[in-house]
């Protein structure tokens, strides 16, 4: 036997999405076929040449709870292995790993995929892009967030990647009549495309140099590698790899582009599930595989990661808050607050090679408050959507929210001012805990003290939507007859949202200690 | 994990290692520029044809390469699959497509021109640091390619070597593939797909938004998928930006 059968069960989680996936694949393509055969003839009406067709509106139905099911008993299985992932657990020959740190961020992404799955029907069916591999792509990408968050090995951390990311391309432009969302996926992929080939670049010259891809291999390698210059230029490949999925500035062109153009509840998981997924691989090889005592210099040193991801980090707080005060689109604005962001959780990746493992339980903190504010955030804005490819976009359109839709423009201001980092939600606590852990090493005074800065600024643009929709009068009336899209499900997705922002908030307490319970194999 | 023997090696001088004879050094070199300069012209061409053509002979010199390394199967799939295989499927995307030559995207903003110019900057000094700290002359970075003593192991690079690796080592990587070739055909069917299937519901045109069964969504579409969207969107006026 080439592995172990107790692998299957402890990698039941990414078994269970995996086959999920295939499933609603299956389902997708028989009822569509039956439905056809039993309505087609007898509805179609004359007039078809004047107007568009869409599939079966309304028809598949069941796919959403049936996605949400699936997503609930993937969470109840990385709950159910908890227990067992206190000490690591190699499986299939060293290529993953099951510890609690890949076990909870799994958790947080399938948690973001749920809430953003509850919200779709309404969006897809209001601007008529049903259609049911949505959720099936939605599934089999997260099972290569699952793939990338528990990688033991490059070669598992290159599949998680691609695997992610190729549901993120197509669910960018599944918006077909959007030329906008086309052009994203255009570019998304074009651009994903080239990083893969960095990436791949990069694992074959750490290969070459280490004469292993496993990560804890390489680690233990790193005394000896047979040529530093090679090592370092396939480090620097990763890193910008990977640096390209986080959307950290120079690597973050596309993220604005794309994160528009996408379907919004789409630019919710991907802001969400996306990028802590990748957070979580580059954790996995920075302090997995590219930290090791005896060789200080491949971290700390002049051209160590931490000094890469310092310079990274330090950009991109500071052109993405500086390009989000300019914005006048929402979904941008969001866009390039993500960017922000990205530079704030840099701030611990870089904490964990100064400070090491203290930094660990505030950056999962800090992921998980992250990824339920953006998708409850961008689940507001499907809500408020106007009808048919009228999204409510420029800012000015969100004036006088505050009367008209008082339930959401209270969780959007909730989810802004936790982005902001007000108490008491989880943004607050989630800078307060990470900064202060990055400060435990005197060396990172200056990088925090730009993220304060950073953070002080963004309160501006995002006080400026909550300003508009509180205090300014709204400049047009709703659109005849359209009622929002905002109904049951998708009401519920920004509730569950808002309460765990709320929860997270109010109550750090039991977050932190799961997420510090939450150790790292190796 | 075992590491795969690697034959040829620039790196620092290992025992069991010696200078490899002038045959292999000759050829190493000669396949090396071969794939280089193939895929150098590849993306550097304006003809298309002539691109595709620079990729295969990049390829062969590839399949040479892992002759070299001793890796025979991997060399006759290299010349199966790609060279053979996925070209002609290339030049068969590039007949069909046969469309005017335009620049994909340029660089419109000087701001991001300058940060682009900066980074590079930046990365040519920071590697140039690298390699300078490697020592002229060489260093580490040896002109000379080193092999290995003695004959790579019985069955080394045939192709019950090759399966044993994907059904034990690396038989996560092998089936984790599979997903990742679901989601890229059920990818690519979605988007590329024309018509999003029989009504049974009919909405008026919202305005902003293409009709799927105008005159200029033709037939190309279907085999471009993303790609002939695009361009559509960029073709009418006031389209993709």
């Amino acid at each position: 036997m080439s592995f172990d059968l107790e692998d299957l069960r402890r990698t039941a989680p990414l078994l269970l999405l995996s086959a999920a996936g295939l499933v609603l694949l299956l389902l997708e393509a028989f009822s569509r076929v039956r439905l056809i055969g039993r309505h087609y003839h007898k509805k179609l009406p004359p007039e078809t040449s004047e107007a568009y067709a869409v599939p079966l509106a309304g028809s598949r139905t069941y796919l959403m709870p049936l996605t949400v099911l699936f997503l609930a008993a993937a969470l109840g299985l990385v709950v159910w292995l908890w227990p067992e992932a206190a000490e690591p657990h190699y499986l299939y020959r060293r290529m993953l790993v099951l510890d609690r740190f890949g076990l909870l961020l799994s958790g947080v992404c399938i948690t973001a995929a749920a809430i953003g799955a509850l919200g779709a029907p309404a969006y897809l069916r209001e601007q008529r892009m049903e259609f049911g591999e949505y959720y099936a792509l939605l599934l089999l990408s997260l099972a290569g967030m699952v793939m990338l968050v528990s990688a033991a090995d490059l070669v598992s951390l290159l599949l998680g990647v691609e695997t992610m990311s190729l549901g993120a391309y197509v669910l960018t432009g599944s918006w077909r009549r959007s030329p906008r969302s086309s052009e994203a996926a255009m570019k998304y992929f074009l651009m994903g495309a080239f990083v893969s080939a960095i990436l791949l670049y990069g694992i074959a010259l750490i290969y070459g140099s280490t004469g292993t891809t496993e990560l804890a291999e390489v680690r233990a390698h790193l005394s000896e590698m047979r040529s530093a210059p090679v090592f370092y230029l396939g480090m620097f490949f990763l890193l910008a790899g990977l640096a390209f999925k986080i959307a950290a500035v120079p690597f973050h062109m596309w993220a604005p582009d794309v994160y528009e153009g996408a379907p919004t509840p789409v630019t919710g998981f991907m802001m969400a599930a996306v990028k802590t997924a990748a957070f979580g691989g580059l954790i996995r090889l920075c302090v997995g595989g590219l930290t090791s005592g005896r060789v200080p210099e491949v971290s700390t040193g002049p051209t160590g990661w931490v000094n890469v991801l310092f310079v990274l980090s330090a950009l991109s707080m500071t052109l993405g808050n500086l390009a989000a005060l300019r914005q006048e689109n929402i979904k941008r604005l969001l866009a390039y607050s993500s960017i922000a962001h990205a530079g704030y959780l840099l701030v611990g990746v870089v904490a964990l090679g100064v400070v090491g493992d203290a930094a660990r339980a505030p950056l999962i903190y800090y992921l998980l408050g992250y990824a339920v504010t953006v998708v409850g955030a961008m689940a507001v804005v499907a809500a408020l959507a106007m009808g048919p490819g009228q999204e409510r976009l420029p800012i000015e359109q969100w004036a006088g929210l505050g009367q008209r839709h008082p339930a959401m423009a209270l969780a959007m201001t909730l989810f802004l001012l936790s982005l902001g980092g007000f108490p008491p939600t989880a943004g607050f606590f989630g800078k307060f805990y990470l900064f202060r852990a990055a400060l435990q090493n005197p060396s990172l005074l200056l990088l925090v003290l730009l993220a304060i800065v950073n953070s002080l600024v963004s309160v501006y643009y995002y006080l400026r939507i909550v300003t508009a929709m509180y205090f300014r009068t709204p400049q047009e009336e709703e659109v005849e007859g359209h009622v929002p899209a905002a109904q049951g499900a998708l009401r519920l997705a920004v509730l569950l949202a808002a309460l765990l922002v709320l929860g997270l908030g109010v109550w750090p307490g039991w977050a932190a200690t799961v997420a510090e319970a939450a150790k790292l194999a190796g | 994990m075992t590491s795969l023997l690697p034959l040829l090696s620039t790196a620092q001088v290992t025992p069991g290692e010696v200078e490899a004879p002038l045959g292999p050094q000759v050829a190493f070199w000669v396949l090396a520029a071969l794939t280089v300069v193939g895929a150098m012209l590849a993306v550097t061409r304006r003809n298309l044809i002539g691109a595709v053509m620079s990729l295969v002979a990049s390829f062969f010199g590839l399949a040479g390469l892992y002759l070299l390394l001793s890796a025979h199967f991997l060399a006759a799939i290299q010349v199966l699959v790609y060279a053979g295989g996925i070209m002609v499927l290339f030049v068969f995307v590039v007949m069909v497509l046969n469309q005017e030559e335009a620049e994909p995207w340029a660089l419109r903003h000087v701001f991001g021109l300058a940060l682009g110019v900066a980074a590079a900057v930046y990365l040519a000094v920071r590697l140039g640091q690298l390699l300078w700290a490697a020592g002229p002359g060489g260093g580490e970075l040896a002109s000379r390619l080193r092999i290995r003593e003695g004959a790579p192991p019985q069955g080394y690079g045939t192709v019950a070597a090759i399966g044993d690796y994907f059904f034990t080592e690396f038989l996560f990587p092998f089936e984790a593939v599979s997903i990742l070739l679901v989601i890229a055909v059920v990818g690519a069917v979605v988007l590329a797909r024309t018509t999003v299937a029989k009504a049974t519901t009919v909405y008026e045109l919202p305005p902003g938004e293409v009709d799927l069964r105008q005159p200029q969504h033709d037939a190309r579409d279907e085999v471009l998928g993303v790609l002939g969207h695009h361009a559509q969107a960029a073709n009418r006026p006031g389209g993709g930006h």
